[in-house]
């Protein structure tokens, strides 16, 4: 793929700010609420954690300490294993469907989870995130743009 | 905009046994909550988490569980906090 020239300008109107300035690390860090329920309906958990806006994973994937949070137990839930992390080894993870709040409005993502507490890092992923949201990256004022 | 963890708040009391969430889950549509989130009684809070008590009479609202649970902390066992989805979604501008 290339970066073709448009034959006119495309404009986007985004509704929502990110400023990770202070972001200690540089990364796009942005503060997303999660939230589970169950068959019911009914809120199981709610917790609040900075994730890295990620265009190159797949997947959202938060920590073994968030699920728990979530009222979720990954040992439970159906396996995938989560390669690139470390090289030539495969991280079993437990993967169910969570709402998050993104933009103001709750959207149900798939996220996976570390069957095993392990040091990870939170990231938003693609699948189910990129379908309803559209990211805009201002690099040099480090500003993460969002709209759905 | 630092990474940090703000959920302290234990919903685990609430609202009864919780079943367990997956993608494979199926809704449970006769229950009593189910039943009141299609009810038009819940249509005023689409896209809000509803505090709700035994009687699914509606205590709170708000964006936000992790406010609507601080409001009311601790949360008793005969309340529950359920999502209404929005009938429709709308996606862009």
């Amino acid at each position: 793929m290339s970066l073709a020239q448009l034959t006119a300008s495309h404009t986007v109107h985004f509704s929502h700010r990110g400023d990770y300035s202070a972001e200690p690390t540089g990364r796009p860090i942005v503060d997303v609420e999660f939230a589970s329920t169950d068959s019911r309906g009914v809120l199981m958990g709610a917790h609040e954690t900075g994730v890295m806006v990620d265009t190159g994973a797949e997947i959202t994937m938060l920590g073994h300490d968030v699920a728990t949070a979530l009222g979720l137990n990954p040992k439970e839930l159906p396996l995938r294993f989560l390669q690139g992390i470390v090289p030539g080894r495969r991280l079993p993870c437990g993967e169910a469907s969570v709402m998050a709040r993104l933009c103001d409005v709750w959207v149900e993502i798939p996220v996976i989870f570390p069957i095993n507490p392990a040091t990870i890092r939170h990231v938003l992923g693609r699948a189910g995130v990129f379908d309803y949201v559209r990211f805009g990256f201002g690099g040099g004022e480090r500003a993460v743009y969002g709209m759905i | 905009m630092s990474s940090y963890y703000a959920g302290a708040i234990d919903f685990r009391t609430a609202g009864g046994t919780a079943a367990t969430s997956s993608l494979e889950r199926s809704p449970d549509r006769d229950s009593p909550t189910s039943m009141w989130l299609a009810s038009p009684k819940a249509r005023p809070y689409e896209g809000q988490w509803v505090m709700l008590n035994d009687q699914f009479e509606p205590i709170d609202a708000d964006l936000s569980p992790l406010a609507l649970g601080r409001r009311h902390e601790p949360v008793s066992s005969n309340l529950s906090i359920v999502f209404v989805r929005p009938t429709s979604v709308q996606i862009g501008a």
